[in-house]
């Protein structure tokens, strides 16, 4: 199938009448959508709409039932090369036994790079995420933002085309959240990769995305594909008094709404 | 340094007290079973310095040092196995669970009838008593690894064999520990044991006889030995887990201030 795609599509996620069921039990209906490269878009939805199966079929760590997902015009089945994921919690998903360094360096030292070129592109990642200096250090003497910054590290030392993040601010306090919100900004504009951020959280979800992509009902389907007209750079403060700011988020809430689940809590 | 000599103090008192208590209620003792504790410390030195330490303690201790080896490369490697093997561990389980709930010392017989009453029995029965809690743990702290972390390994294209050693091990290695630990004290008492039965020789055989001769101070020397045995080993045990766990134990104190 890789034959008469367009280089656009070549270089981008392409989803093709993807559903899931667990059982008897569909979670996801019929969802195609295309995200093109160095694209920043939010799947939002409320809690239990699938949002975490979307993601896990996304990045091939999930078959879907129905349907198929495309990276760089090849055919998901296992995480692809060039696509990272971050997860939600840092606690579960850095190793407490290796030093930071190791953490972000055990995926380049399983693909078989050299000490030398290994610690670079570590040394580069950590600097990226505002980590330098912090090598030494293990997960467990840095704060919550902290770590999630190494997990954020992780996936760029990777060197990814795409990076994927499920909820990567859910477990750590506002203030920091915000931090790790303009920080992932940041990085897109300066790396310019493809960001694709699932979360449950309207403004955070509006903030950050070039495009919105709403997931509703049971199963869940593709309420809306929104483009967030929002001028950049984005400012925590200054973008969120914008009127169209406040459209934007009124309307996904009542996409959310008028498929007849609440929204979800912050959990 | 006045802080450390109040902590053996506030440590030790107790002890000092009771071995006091010890040495002098004992003093002018005619029993044949409770000797005075000076007659006890002579044979102590008579016997131990050195001549049924090399006689007696140092072959006990090298089977012990053997056999608990066996028991943690095979409870440790079985247990990997196992735990990353799920359909055939669950099969095996009820297996293992009734195996295992047969007293070891209780398989003295058997071992003899094919490994005779020598040292290979002996090495066997420790290394076959010591495996089971160390076996048990393995398979349960692998089995526990954190399903993030797997979800981590098949994202970051990690190779199984590096996930194992950087993942899966690390992360089962204080349950692992635990296991040892109970492993280890459950190998020191086998290793008494076995000495007890079938031929001459070893620190269990030399308390027996003693006994057996009415040299009830020779055999109480013996407990001493034993004693200094099972705290030092314990002492070694907590070195090495301390330079191998340190991240968990560190990690852990955090937790605990937090």
């Amino acid at each position: 199938m890789t034959t008469n795609n367009s280089t656009s599509a070549n270089r981008s996620l392409l989803v093709e009448g993807l559903g899931h069921s667990y059982g008897d039990h569909q979670v996801l209906r019929d969802l195609s959508f295309e995200v093109e490269a160095g694209q920043f878009v939010s799947v939002v939805g409320p809690s239990g709409a699938g949002k975490s199966t979307l993601l896990q079929c996304l990045t091939g760590l999930r078959k879907p039932t129905a349907g198929q997902v495309s990276f760089h015009g090849e055919r998901v089945s296992g995480t692809p090369q060039g696509m990272s994921i971050v997860f939600q919690d840092y606690s579960r998903s850095l190793m407490p036994w290796m030093s930071v360094a190791d953490n972000v360096g055990l995926p380049l030292k399983s693909a078989g790079l050299n000490k030398t070129d290994r610690s670079a592109r570590v040394q580069r990642a950590l600097a990226e995420v505002g980590l330098a200096g912090n090598e030494a250090k293990y997960p467990w003497q840095l704060s919550g933002g902290m770590q999630q910054r190494v997990a954020i590290a992780r996936a760029l030392a990777f060197d990814p085309a795409a990076i994927v993040m499920d909820e990567p601010f859910a477990s750590v306090d506002a203030q920091t959240r915000a931090e790790l919100e303009d920080l992932v900004l940041g990085v897109r504009d300066h790396l310019g990769i493809m960001v694709l951020l699932v979360t449950h959280d309207i403004d955070e979800a509006v903030y950050l995305a070039d495009r919105v992509l709403v997931l509703a009902g049971r199963p869940a389907t593709l309420a809306a594909d929104l483009p967030v007209g929002l001028p950049v750079p984005r400012d925590q403060v200054r973008t969120k008094a914008l009127p169209l700011f406040g459209e934007l988020r009124g309307e996904v809430l009542s996409l959310i709404q008028g498929s007849g689940v609440t929204a979800g809590a912050p959990r | 340094m006045i802080n450390a000599v109040k902590d053996v103090a506030s440590r030790g008192w107790l002890l000092v007290a009771l071995v006091l208590l010890w040495w002098f209620g004992t003093a002018s003792s005619e029993s044949l079973f409770f000797p005075p504790l000076a007659r006890i410390m002579a044979d102590f030195r008579d016997l131990w310095l050195f001549e049924h330490t090399l006689t007696d303690l140092l072959p006990s201790l090298g089977r012990l040092l053997l056999g608990y080896t066996l028991a943690v490369a095979g409870g440790v490697g079985v247990g990997l196995l196992l735990g990353l093997w799920r359909p055939f561990e669950e099969s095996v389980r009820p297996i293992l669970e009734f195996v295992r709930a047969i007293p070891g010392t209780a398989m003295v017989p058997i071992f003899m009838i094919f490994l005779g009453n020598g040292t290979e029995m002996r090495v066997a029965m420790i290394g076959m008593v010591a495996a089971w809690p160390i076996l048990l743990n393995t398979i349960d702290g692998v089995r526990a690894v954190e399903p993030t972390l797997n979800q981590v390994a098949g994202a970051f294209h990690i190779k199984r064999r590096m996930a194992i050693t950087h993942i899966v091990l690390p992360s089962a290695a204080p349950q692992i520990f635990a296991g040892a630990r109970v492993g280890l004290s459950i190998g020191i008492i086998a290793m008494v044991v076995v000495e007890m039965v079938g031929r001459p020789g070893g620190i269990g055989h030399f308390v027996l006889s003693s006994q057996r001769q009415f040299d009830l101070t020779a055999m109480w020397s013996g407990l001493i030995v034993l004693g200094v045995v099972g705290y030092v080993a314990n002492l070694l045990f907590k070195l090495v887990e301390k330079k191998v766990l340190w991240w968990h134990i560190n990690m852990q104190s955090r937790h605990k201030e937090a």
